[in-house]
Order: structure tokens, then sequence, then C-alpha cells
């Protein structure tokens, strides 16, 4: 007999609605804990996807040791140049405003010859190579013998440029003349054109090769010296942006060399560093270019070697004349 | 014989004695003279930049042996011939100058100059240092300059003042004045140097035809003529609108023969690209007229 009266009966109704109940909740509860699951792993798929490449537009590029490589466009982040990109840049453009300007006094040198040392420890070169040289003139028997300077006259007009068919050695918007080692194919076109016979070229392998190795290129240095390759004067284009005298100039202990900004009207002595008006140098002391003859306009003015009574004496790297 | 033999001695050792006569004596007042403040290692460190820059050329590198042979000879500053000197001798002999040695006055700051001996000291161990004087102790005349643009009389006029003894401030007359403009590479000296008169002005006649910046601006500084570090002084700076505006274009904007082709000259471009096509036509004609007479023949 069934009665529905009975305590049980409603518990057992109770207890199937109840069963359902927690049944509904349980499904609810897997449901739930199943969309959130599904929503992760969506998600977390969406941010795989993300972190995948999304434009699909690979890029063939080559890296900086020479190696080619497969990059997605979005990947390819623009970099601010550094090194040998940034001297690069800077080497080509000069420092606005300026044009560089020297003055050597032959009256004063003395044939000490520490522009020329200071100048081959700073550009890597061997002793017999000379980006500044003094040479030993006499221009007749009865005048006085002199020692003459003679470095890179930095061209307005500069024949070595224009031979040059690689675009490696040119001239910057401040005057200087430079040559660029990395872009030089070894032509000697310049050399040749070059009526100053102001550069050189590295047929053996530089000096000191080894210490330079995996060096930045420094356009405005030289260095390191590549072999099969020009070098020249700089106007030490690299202490130029520092603000600070050419390496000649500052090592002169007789006061020969004046340097500054043709635009400022002034130079300023190496030794003494005393600033004087360059057009009032030049007029009062008869300063004058070498062969201006061949319109190649130089940016190196020289004071003729007057009052020069001191003795002339035969002078080498190894035994430089009494300063 | 004997008695020129005798002579020609006696010149020679007159012309030593007299050649040792001429050694560069310092003041003594200036051989008194202490830093103003203690040496540091920092102040060894800069004075050592300052050195390299200034000194190396002859002095060679301290302790290396390595100055230039000059006369007289510069010598090695970290030899007993430099160090037995005071700080004070360093600092006069750095400041005064003696031909062939520069005088550093307008071109090594005092505090600099000062750093310069700490690092010619730091060669010598035995240094002590004596107790630096502070500056506020300084007995002479304390100037201070001022400077302005006279446009109606077009000069430069500096104001020179001083510190009187009741305390107040007054025109300080017949203080020599050097007036400098900057360049790249250091100050020059635009005119002669001039001394103040009773209301302690000087004027500056600035040339005419000195290059300023775009604008015609020039830095212009004004400082006293103290050789013997005789007084406490305080210089003027300005800028003023009074040199020729300078914007010369760079050397490779013009159009030149040597340079690349972008920036080459038109006659240049212009005969070069007429060549080209005068010879190429002709070719062309060439060609054109044979195969007219292969058609001519053919017909």
């Amino acid at each position: 007999m069934e009665d529905k009266n009975t305590p049980h009966a409603p518990n057992e109704s109770e207890t199937q609605k109840n069963s359902s109940r927690r049944d509904f909740l349980k499904n609810l509860g897997l449901a739930g804990v199943g969309v959130a699951t599904g929503a992760a792993a969506l998600y977390s798929g969406h941010i795989f996807e993300a972190k995948k490449d999304v434009s699909g537009d690979q890029k063939v590029l080559l890296t900086q040791d020479g190696k080619l490589v497969q990059v997605d466009s979005l990947e390819i982040k623009a970099l601010e140049k550094t090194g040998v990109a940034l001297h690069e840049v800077e080497g080509r453009e000069g420092i606005p405003g300026r044009r560089w300007v020297m003055v050597t006094d032959l009256s004063k040198c003395r044939n000490a010859r520490k522009c020329i040392n200071v100048c081959q420890d700073a550009h890597q070169l061997r002793p017999e190579q000379y980006h500044m040289n003094t040479l030993q003139m006499q221009d007749t028997p009865a005048t006085a013998p002199y020692n003459m300077p003679k470095n890179c006259q930095h061209c307005d007009n500069p024949p070595c440029v224009a031979v040059c068919p690689v675009d490696a050695t040119y001239k910057r918007p401040d005057g200087v003349v430079l040559i660029d080692n990395e872009r030089c194919i070894g032509c000697r076109f310049c050399m040749a054109a070059c009526p100053y016979s102001a550069r050189i070229f590295n047929w053996i392998e530089p000096k000191d090769a080894a210490n330079y190795q995996g060096q930045d290129y420094n356009v405005e240095l030289n260095v390191p010296q590549k072999v099969g390759t020009i070098s020249k004067c700089l106007f030490s284009a690299d202490r130029l942006r520092e603000g600070k005298l050419p390496y000649c100039v500052e090592a002169c202990p007789n006061g020969v060399y004046y340097f500054g900004d043709e635009n400022e009207d002034a130079v300023t002595n190496g030794t003494t560093k005393e600033t004087v008006r360059l057009s009032k140098l030049l007029r009062d002391n008869g300063g004058y270019q070498l062969m201006p003859e061949l319109g190649t306009k130089p940016r190196v003015y020289y004071l003729p070697p007057k009052n020069r009574l001191f003795p002339f004496e035969e002078a080498t790297d190894a035994t430089p004349e009494k300063v | 014989m004997r008695f020129t033999k005798l002579l020609f001695i006696i010149f020679i050792f007159s012309f030593g004695t007299r050649l040792s006569a001429q050694t560069w004596v310092v003041p003594d007042d200036q051989k008194a003279i202490t830093a103003p403040f203690k040496f540091t290692p920092e102040m060894q460190k800069q004075g050592e930049q300052i050195y390299l820059k200034n000194c190396q050329s002859c002095h060679g590198l301290p302790g290396k042996d390595n100055w230039v042979k000059l006369t007289p000879p510069p010598g090695d500053l970290a030899k007993e011939k430099a160090q037995i000197q005071t700080d004070g001798e360093l600092f006069y002999r750095i400041t005064a100058g003696k031909v062939p040695m520069p005088e550093f006055r307008n071109i090594i700051a005092e505090d600099d100059r000062w750093w310069l001996i700490a690092y010619i000291r730091s060669f010598n161990p035995k240094y002590i240092q004596p107790n630096p004087v502070a500056k506020a102790a300084f007995a002479g005349r304390t100037v201070t300059l001022a400077m302005e643009y006279s446009d109606p009389m077009k000069k430069i006029v500096v104001t020179a003042t001083e510190q009187l003894k009741d305390g107040k401030t007054g025109p300080a007359a017949s203080v020599e004045i050097m007036l400098f403009v900057k360049r790249y590479f250091g100050k020059m000296q635009v005119g002669d140097i001039k001394t103040t008169n009773t209301s302690g002005k000087a004027f500056f006649e600035f040339p005419a035809d000195l290059p300023g910046n775009q604008e015609g601006y020039v830095d212009v500084s004004a400082t006293v003529n103290d050789p013997k570090n005789a007084m406490k002084t305080t210089p003027a700076q300005a800028n003023f609108a009074i040199g020729v505006p300078t914007l010369k274009p760079g050397l490779t904007e013009t159009r030149a023969w040597w340079s690349t082709r972008g920036k080459a000259p038109v006659w240049i471009l212009l005969t070069y690209t007429l060549s080209v096509i005068i010879v190429w036509g002709f070719i062309l004609y060439i060609v054109y007229s044979i195969l007219k007479i292969r058609k001519l023949s053919n017909g």
C-alpha cells in the first residue's frame, strides 16, 4: 500500500526534486567550468595567434654579419644609428656652418717632427707613411733653407674627388676632404690626380693590424687602416667634432700651426693657444697657397720663411734637428 | 797670442754668467701664494686632462723624461727641479709664462691652473700641501665688470666697479681691461688693452667686419688685465648683435666639376646628353638608310 501522505512520500519526491536540482546545479557548474576553460583556451590561443606573425608579409634581410634572414615585416624595428653607420653619416655631413682652414708659419718650423709622430700614432701609420711630412727646402742657393710641413691641402676644387670612380673620397660641406676606406677600391686615381702628393697607399698590412681587429671603422680617423686602400690627412675630423685642435697642430712645440674657422675669421695657434684674425694674419705676413695656378683653391695657407737665420741641418726621425 | 786666448776665455765666461743671470725669477709675494682649496684625486684627474692638452707637447709626460729638446729645456715636471718649487711659484710660471713658454693667463682658468698643479704634485710622494688660504682673506682691489653696447657711440662700454673700504661700491679707475670674442677653438682678443677712466668706464671700438653668427650675434667677454694677480676680479660676459651676420653655404652646395652626378654643372649634363643623342641619332640614321636601300633593291 502506498500512502502518499506518509512522510516518506513527499520526502521521496523532494529527494527526486532535490536530486534533479542538484543535477542541474552540477551540470550548470560543469558547463560553467567548461565554458571558462574553453574561453581561456580560446583566449590563450588568441594570444598565441597574436604572438605569431600577423601580417604574413615576410622580408628577407641581410644581417650585419652577412647572413640572409627572413623576418616578418611587423617585427622590423628602426634603430638609431650607432658605431660604423653613425660615423658614415656624420663623416659625410661634417660640422654645419664651418669652413676649416689651416695656416702654417714656415719661419717657425725647426723640424721637431712632433706633428708627424703624433699624426702617425693617431692614424695607425708606419714610420714611412706620412699624412704630414716636413720637406727640406732651399729655393735658391743664395736664400736661407727652411723646413716645410706639407699635408693634404683640402682643396675647394679637389682633383682627387673629381677622379674617384666610386665616391669613396669626397669633400664635406665644412671643407674637409675625406676618404672612406670601406668604399675605396684601391684604384689610386686620386693619388695620380693630387698635385701635392698628399695621399698614401696601404700596399701591405697596416701597422699593428692585429691590435685594431674588431674595432669599429671611423671614417673621420681612417682607423682601422685597410690594406689595399688609400689614406690621407683628415684635418683630424674626429677632434674638430669635439672642439679640439688637430693632433699635429696641438703637438707642435714651435708655434708653427694655426687652425680655425674661415667663417669666423679666426685661427688659433696650437702651441700658444692664442686666437688671431685669419685675414689680418695672412695680410700682414704675406700668406700664400701652394700652386694656386692649378686652381685647386687649397684650404691650407703658408706664411713665408722669413728671418730663418738658424742653420739648416740634416734631420730625420732618428735625429731630429735641435729645436 | 796667449793674451788673445785669455781674452777669449774671459769673453766665454762672461757670456756664460750673463746667460745664467737671465734666470726666471718669481716675485717673493707670488712664491708664498697657496692654492685656495685642498687638492683631491678628482682635481688631479681634471688636471691631467688639462696637462695633456696644454703642457704635454713640450714637457712630455711627467716622470717619463720625454720632454722636447728646446732652449731653454722645458724639463720633466716630476723631477726635483720643478718639485722643489712652491705651489705659488708653479702657479706664477704657468700664469705669466716666459718665452718660449706661453702665457696661460687667458687660456687656462684660475681653478684649472691649480688643478694642473694638483696633477703635477701627484708625481711627488713627499709633497705635503700647505694649508689652503681661503680667498676671502684677500686684501687687494675687488673689481667687478659689467658690459653694455652703446648704439649712438657704436662702442662697447665696460664699466668697472670696486668694493670700497667702507663697504660701498664705486667706480674703479685705471683698471686695465681686455675684450675677447668667443671663437670655435678659443677666445680672440679684440683691439688693445684699454684703461678705465675716473668713472670706471673703458670704451672699445668693435671691428665692423668681424663675423658673428647667423643673426650677427657675438659672444663678448671682458676681463681685467692683472698680470701680477693683485686683484680679485669678476669678468663680464654678454651677447651683442654687432657682428656681421654670417651664413655661408656649405662648400658642397654649389654645382661643381668635381662633385657627384647630382651636383654636376648643368653645361656638363647638357653637353654629355646632347653628344650621346647626336651619336646614337647618327648610328640610327645610317641603319635606317641601309634598310631603305635594301627595300629599294628588293623592289
